[in-house]
């Protein structure tokens, strides 16, 4: 790691209570240097009340944020230098689209010119070249929030914050503007801190990601690490839509594990945590991971589960098959190319154990 | 769909009920003889020049605006601060602090005027124009409260809070998002306030000192004599009020985009 690349956003224990409820407890997270970091979480997980305590707008209770190792904790939002981009539209509806982009830099008096060409700059930047004279009542729910976000870019903030800013935009505006956002963060090369509910959009847009639940970390890592690794079955169940089994452990043996699920049981790898025979543990396979076909067969060092189809969804990108197993069910995704299987036909599960997850059951004491 | 008989020409009765004594006193108000009555004997312009030519009247028209200019402009500055901290704040006691402060527009007029007169008494405030006012500002505060609260209830704080993300302190958030955008409705309620006042009788009736209002000169001129430049001075007041009820309409317009 380079030197400017260590710790730019520093937060330090953080913690935040509302009303006897902690939103955010004991939080410590270092963020580097043009990073793109994502909170992802279920509404009410505190990743919004983190978001505004880095904006300024909540101050920690206890615990201390550092940008650039200077301590801003008590400083106001408004002598913060990082902006944000909010969920719902928040342009002035007074001023046009330059004014409202404009705003901050004329309050630090800016030079008319530079501010001219910022602004235009910016626009270009968000791919809305030429809408300066534009009023902000004529703007798509999209173009709002692309001047939204040159409203923030153009004071080249340390730390860009986005507070959910796609979620109230279509499908398919929003994947476009998830890729415009990654691209503007590899152009920027600036920080970026994301917060959202949306385990796809974390996963296609950050460097690293950070599950959080009832105030807390769950897991901090890249996509692929939070995909492939998952620390809890919430985790793992939060990112993507797997099937979990619950079991228990059967047999461990020099760096493999069986597990019994019912009256089956399957190879497994070696969970992170060390377990026993007859520890209860959860074994997650994903859709994905999970190979169809027809009939009955099987493949030596596969895992293999024989059932009928139960039913087909087409979903354009994937079909989704739902197996009956007799006394369990599994889902099953494959490419829409794939030749597609009916209901009532018999087929055979597989899957390579190195594939599938073993994680400890959702614990009673994890909030 | 067929109407039913006889509704066209109730409406048309009504509305002449309503608007008749009207064009009366706004065609007398030209006519060129002393009459109040019909017939109308010719058009002239000498009843307003006998209005703008007594002292009287100019005296009571500077008295008025004196009155109506003080209470708009203290009633906006109040009433503003007032809505701002009532819908933005929900404190002990926000409730009863807010019918408290609506309350006097459920008061008679009477009794507001009985009241501070009785007030003024024993205070030993001498009565004048400035008791007036001040019986002007308990009597019209309620109404441009409700004007501009209602504007702040549904106003959008979070704009306020991307204001000092990007660096505006409170003041300036207030003077640059905050202002402009209750202005409209700060203006409407001026206009309700400064129309409210300008034609007040029972509180100014009351705490009236030497200098008399328009609207009791109006009333003592007609209760003396027969003059028809009470015609001019009433015509020349409903044109006022016709602009402040249009520019109202105008600017309500603009709040509801």
């Amino acid at each position: 790691m380079t030197e400017a690349r260590r710790s730019y956003l520093h937060i330090d224990a953080a913690t935040k209570v509302f009303a006897g409820a902690a939103a955010v407890r004991d939080f410590t997270l270092d963020i580097a240097d043009g990073e793109f970091v994502s909170l992802l979480g279920p509404s009410g997980c505190g990743k919004t009340t983190l978001l505004r305590m880095i904006a300024g707008f909540e101050f920690p209770d206890s615990g201390r944020i550092l940008l650039e190792g200077r301590d801003i904790t008590a400083v106001p939002a408004h002598k913060r230098p990082v902006n944000m981009v909010f969920q719902r539209v928040t342009l002035f509806p007074h001023l046009n689209v330059f004014e409202n982009i404009a705003f901050g830099l004329q309050l630090k008096r800016v030079s008319k010119e530079e501010v001219k060409r910022r602004v235009g700059d910016a626009l270009d930047l968000v791919r809305l070249p030429g809408f300066g004279e534009r009023a902000v009542g004529t703007l798509s729910g999209g173009q709002a929030q692309r001047v939204a976000l040159a409203r923030a870019i153009v004071n080249r903030p340390k730390v860009l914050l986005f507070d959910e800013p796609l979620s109230a935009l279509d499908l398919q505006i929003r994947r476009e503007l998830q890729v415009e956002l990654k691209d503007i963060h590899r152009e920027l090369e600036s920080t970026f801190v994301y917060v959202t509910h949306d385990q796809e959009e974390a996963m296609t847009m950050s460097d690293r990601i950070v599950v959080m639940r009832g105030g807390l970390i769950l897991q901090v890592g890249d996509p692929i690490e939070v995909y492939r690794s998952p620390a809890s079955l919430f985790v793992a169940s939060f990112v993507g839509n797997p099937n979990v089994w619950p079991g228990t452990v059967a047999a461990v043996e020099n760096g493999s594990v069986s597990v019994a699920v019912g009256e089956r049981s399957f190879a497994a790898p070696t969970p992170p945590a060390p377990v026993r025979v007859g520890d209860p543990v959860a074994l997650v396979l994903r859709a994905e991971a999970l190979t169809l076909s027809p009939g009955s067969s099987a493949s030596p060092g596969l895992c293999a589960a024989h059932g009928t189809v139960a039913d087909v969804r087409f979903a354009g990108t994937v079909v989704s098959y739902r197996v009956d197993l007799g006394d369990r069910q599994l889902t099953v995704s494959r490419p829409p190319q794939s030749e597609i299987l009916h209901e009532g036909e018999p087929v055979t599960v597989t899957w390579s154990p190195r594939d599938s997850i073993l994680l400890p059951p959702e614990d009673e004491r994890t909030p | 769909m067929r109407r039913p008989s006889g509704l066209g020409l109730y409406t048309v009765l009504l509305f002449l009920f309503l608007f008749a004594p009207i064009a009366v006193v706004v065609l007398f108000s030209f006519n060129k003889t002393a009459g109040l009555t019909f017939p109308f004997h010719g058009w002239s312009l000498r009843w307003y020049r006998a209005v703008f030519s007594s002292s009287t009247y100019r005296d009571a028209i500077v008295a008025s605006l004196r009155v109506a200019v003080v209470t708009v402009v203290v009633v906006v500055v109040v009433g503003t601060l007032a809505g701002i901290g009532l819908t933005r704040h929900a404190f002990r006691g926000s409730g009863v602090v807010r019918a408290l402060l609506l309350f006097p527009a459920a008061l008679p007029g009477l009794f507001v005027g009985i009241a501070l007169l009785s007030f003024f008494v024993q205070t030993k405030v001498t009565l004048s124009l400035w008791t007036v006012t001040v019986g002007h500002l308990v009597y019209v505060l309620p109404y441009f409260f409700l004007v501009v609260a209602s504007r702040l209830q549904r106003f959008d704080y979070l704009l306020e809070e991307a204001a000092r993300d990007l660096g505006a302190g409170p003041w300036t958030t207030f003077r640059r998002v905050t202002l402009p955008l209750i202005a409209p409705s700060l203006i409407a309620g001026a206009l309700v306030v400064f129309s409210l006042s300008w034609d007040e009788v029972f509180i100014t009736f009351f705490t009236i000192g030497a200098q008399n209002t328009l609207p009791l000169v109006i009333y003592s001129t007609v209760k003396q004599s027969v003059d028809p430049s009470v015609n001019a001075i009433s015509t020349l007041l409903l044109a006022g009020s016709l602009v402040f009820i249009f520019s109202v309409r105008r600017l309500v317009v603009d709040l509801q985009q």
